[in-house]
């Protein structure tokens, strides 16, 4: 391990589908502690990097290590044992559902006794989990037996990001945190991942919003087509945030290596 | 207090009332409705509906659906006639060969949805017209009778002044509860019809647990087929006729959603109940049989209107919320 402490460190990381090439030699690292921003515009790879860090698409070349360790993640499954919970905009909870049923599906407590014998699950050891691991980290959510759809999109957060942390995850990564939601929401679901950083070694937050990325990252990875195209640590910036606001922007559009060229 | 309101806020609360209602305006109505051969009527024509909707409940709650129900109970109870009627097999054999049957057609329809990726309304609307053909070729259209008392009893033996098939209905109505609510592998049903994508993301064996709902709703089809048959101690090539919009629809009032995620066992013998009292009503009132068919359609529109009117409701409160 080298002294910056990478708790992700993927090298060359190339992916076709078919003969386009989503991602080309592209590297990769989270630093132990930081919350990183993966950016770039649409089909510049953020989504394939992430599949392929989650375990839902493998790689055709490249390296990973996680914790200093190599890795291959097949499935999700093995991304979920390395402690890296991937949280996807849409797919994350079953709305027909509830809290505790959410935190444990698909990873049920088995009972002991007779039930065992029929493949009984144990709910009442699963609501008193659930509800356990909500307080311990300060969310508050209103009925825990309320059904997802009847919570608002910050609580809904609030779900997922309990979930990674009550399995004892070390690494988030979150698709898209805070889109299609109002001002007031967005800013809730922004402390939340503030709140969770306490809690796990690292995060990264895949968005288009520059604004939400500037207000809680230390650092932003640009890809575009399939590329790193720049690496940007927010404290070199101090408070210029105006300047650091249109870097990001000039490397996710290329404006800036046309200048190069022209 | 609290027990009592979440019971009250139980959808399967609702219908019971509603069910209650219905016995008690009916008793004064009719002086036939609550004689015993009237009850013995209910019972038996509840037993084979609630059957199938114990297997139809599941199916419906991973989101998918069968509408060759009817038509696999005809043809099961048909093939389990000709084993003992013309091929002379022991009782017990020709049960066993017509479950598996069953289970086998479950297999091809769950194979064409999760492995194919054909729509479940496409693959079991030709399993309807599919399995219907196969009870008259099988036969030659001749209905099959004489199939001894052994078999018979199977449908007609009476328990405690009750016929045997209604057993089999709670039987099957509580184990399915059960399971439904507790078993770990019943219970990725709700987790697939919810969100199929999370649930395949969560290491869910989505198709295998599909297939295997398909077997189970038609191995659950052949049961009914032979019940059916011992009762009327015939195999008649019609029989089932009609019965999966029966089916279907006392699931949907029973709490199943068509977009799936929602349903239990309880409700759909709740809703199966219903079903059997509006037709009981219909023939004691003396309304003529076709308009029997003509108000089970429009029981089904009204349940699935009800049931597309909630779901654009709820999708319009998450809109609200975020």
């Amino acid at each position: 391990m080298s002294n910056d402490n990478y708790i992700i460190r993927a090298k060359n990381i190339t992916k076709y589908f078919g003969s386009i090439a989503a991602l080309e030699n592209v590297d990769f690292e989270l630093k132990d502690g930081e919350i990183l921003g993966l950016v770039g515009d649409n089909g510049a790879g953020k989504s394939t990097l992430i599949k392929i860090l989650s375990g839902a698409e493998l790689p055709n070349d490249g390296s990973i290590e996680v914790f200093g360790k190599p890795v291959s993640i097949k499935n999700p499954k093995d991304a979920f044992e390395l402690g890296i919970e991937t949280i996807y905009q849409d797919l994350a909870l079953f709305e027909n559902l509830d809290f505790s049923q959410n935190i444990f599906a698909g990873r049920e407590y088995k009972s002991e006794g007779i039930g065992w014998l029929f493949g009984f699950v144990d709910s009442r050891k699963m609501q008193k989990e659930a509800s356990q691991t909500i307080k311990n980290i300060s969310i508050n959510l209103p009925l825990l037996t309320q059904k997802v759809k009847q919570l608002s999109g910050g609580q809904r957060q609030a779900i997922t990001i309990t979930r990674a942390l009550f399995w004892g995850q070390k690494i988030i990564i979150m698709d898209e945190p805070a889109a299609a939601l109002g001002v007031r929401e967005s800013k809730k679901v922004l402390d939340l991942i503030k709140e969770t950083r306490k809690h796990v070694n690292g995060i990264i937050i895949i968005t288009h919003n520059i604004e939400h990325i500037i207000k809680i990252a230390d650092r932003v990875i640009v890809l575009r087509n399939g590329r790193r195209v720049g690496d940007i640590i927010f404290k070199d910036y101090g408070d210029r945030l105006d300047d650091l606001h249109n870097d990001i922007v000039k490397l996710i559009t290329g404006a800036e290596i046309m200048n190069y060229h022209s | 207090m609290r027990f009592l309101k979440r019971i009250t806020g139980q959808r399967e609360f609702s219908i019971f009332v509603i069910v209650a209602a219905i016995f008690i305006i009916m008793s004064f109505t009719s002086p036939y409705f609550l004689t015993k051969t009237n009850i013995h009527t209910l019972l038996l024509a509840l037993s084979i509906t609630a059957i199938l909707a114990v297997g139809m409940t599941n199916l419906l709650i991973s989101g998918g659906i069968d509408l060759s129900v009817g038509s696999v109970v005809g043809f099961t109870g048909i093939v389990a006639a000709l084993l003992i009627k013309k091929a002379g097999m022991p009782l017990v054999l020709a049960i066993i060969i017509t479950l598996v049957l069953g289970a086998l057609i479950g297999l091809f329809n769950g194979f064409m949805v999760a492995k194919v990726g054909i729509n479940p309304f496409i693959v079991t609307l030709a399993g309807l017209s599919l399995f219907r053909g196969l009870t008259y070729i099988v036969n030659s259209g001749q209905q099959v009778a004489q199939l001894g008392d052994a078999f018979n009893s199977i449908g007609q033996a009476v328990f405690l002044d009750v016929q045997l098939p209604i057993y089999y209905a709670l039987l099957l109505v509580i184990i399915g509860d059960v399971l439904l609510r507790k078993n770990r592998f019943l219970r990725q049903n709700y987790f697939i019809g919810g969100n199929e994508k999370a649930s395949r993301l969560l290491g869910i064996h989505v198709d295998k647990v599909k297939i295997i709902n398909y077997m189970l709703m038609s191995a659950i089809a052949a049961f009914a087929g032979i019940v059916m048959t011992a009762r009327m101690g015939a195999a008649m090539v019609y029989a089932g006729t009609g019965l999966e919009l029966r089916v279907i629809t006392a699931v949907i009032i029973g709490g199943a959603s068509l977009s799936g995620g929602e349903g239990s066992a309880i409700g759909a013998f709740l809703g199966s109940l219903i079903m059997v009292l509006t037709i009981n009503i219909l023939s004691l009132l003396n309304v003529s049989i076709y308009w029997q068919t003509f108000v089970i359609g429009g029981v089904l529109l009204l349940a699935v209107t009800l049931d597309t009117l909630n779901i654009k409701r709820r999708e319009k409160t998450i809109i609200k919320k975020t």
